[in-house]
């Protein structure tokens, strides 16, 4: 009587905390995540967006979408699924952007083009080199910052994703809502226009 | 392909986002850590709560049908409102004339009843 009295008594302790313990763990495991990639995805959002502060705002959505509707599939999945929301919601401030685009052609002034300048220059570089090597690294990471910019933002984003993050085409597809044979179409052109803009650095 | 074959510009390209992106400064760290802290408390707990939902609907909707199965069964026979019992009585009276006769000189009744008795 005893033993069945304490068997009902821990059933639903025993129940919470294996809930509270898998819910901490999948929480670590998500922090984790998310701390490996957040500042590369903060760069993806920045050369998408093109400000600091809008980059961070699309970064924390991102997060927050990526949580609430994927944190339960596989931990393989979850690096194309984060840069699926990433890529969403860099297009939908592109479409904000530029509904707000028309109405600022009436009421243009040299504020709002100063917004658009290089955020990553309040990025600061703690590397502390010599004038010269610092000039030349500022002119080539200008350039290069250029030349991403200057890219479509499909193209951009397949090169981001599948050079420098390194997922595979299958996952980069995955991540940019498109086809593979698309992928490699976009990857290609932004390969070939990076070239000619950039082939003179060394 | 290794970083080591790939073309310089690439490279350079390659170098240049890994470098922006590994020297983000505190102010930028503290913000990006926040936001993770934030969208894992939101988000995991959205995501908890999003099972709640349909337990919830289906226990409300066991509970009205709970409701409207009891109401529909309390017996109704004994039930009659008041109006519906005066109605016939009523009804009769209005029909019968002389009943209303009957009524209207109940007072000379009464007199004379009371004469007979004094009487």
């Amino acid at each position: 009587m005893m033993l069945s009295v304490s068997i009902i008594q821990n059933v639903p302790r025993n129940h919470v905390s294996n809930f509270d313990a898998t819910n901490s763990a999948l929480r670590a495991r998500l922090d984790r995540f998310l701390r490996d990639i957040e500042r590369r995805a903060l760069r993806m959002a920045i050369l998408g967006a093109g400000h600091l502060d809008d980059a961070m705002e699309l970064v924390q959505d991102s997060m927050l979408g990526f949580v609430k509707s994927y944190s339960d599939k596989p931990e393989s999945d979850w690096a194309p699924l984060f840069f699926r929301v990433l890529d969403s919601r860099i297009q939908d401030h592109h479409r904000r952007q530029k509904v707000r685009g028309r109405w600022r052609v009436f009421f243009r002034n040299d504020a709002d083009t100063q917004d658009l300048e290089d955020a990553l220059a309040q990025v600061p570089d703690s590397n502390t080199p010599t004038p010269i090597e610092s000039f030349l690294v500022a002119q080539a990471s200008v350039a290069i910052d250029a030349a991403l910019r200057a890219l479509p933002d499909r193209q951009r984003q397949a090169f981001l994703l599948r050079i420098w993050e390194g997922l595979d085409v299958a996952d980069t597809a995955t991540a940019m809502g498109c086809s593979q044979g698309s992928v490699k179409t976009h990857l290609f052109r932004a390969m070939d226009a990076l070239k000619r803009r950039l082939e003179d650095l060394r | 392909m290794n970083r080591e074959e790939q073309p310089a510009w690439l490279r350079a390209t390659l170098g240049s986002l890994d470098e922006q992106a590994a020297t983000l400064d505190a102010a930028t760290l503290s913000r990006l850590n926040r936001m993770r802290q934030q969208a894992l408390d939101q988000g995991l707990r959205g995501s908890r709560g999003r099972w709640r939902w349909p337990f919830a609907a289906f226990a409300t909707a066991c509970g009205v049908l709970l409701v409207i199965g009891m109401v529909s069964r309390l017996p109704t026979a004994g039930l009659v409102s008041p109006t519906t019992v005066m109605a016939p009585a009523d009804y009769e009276m209005l029909v019968a004339g002389e009943d209303l006769e009957l009524i209207e000189d109940l007072e000379f009744y009464a007199w004379l009843d009371q004469q007979s008795l004094d009487g």
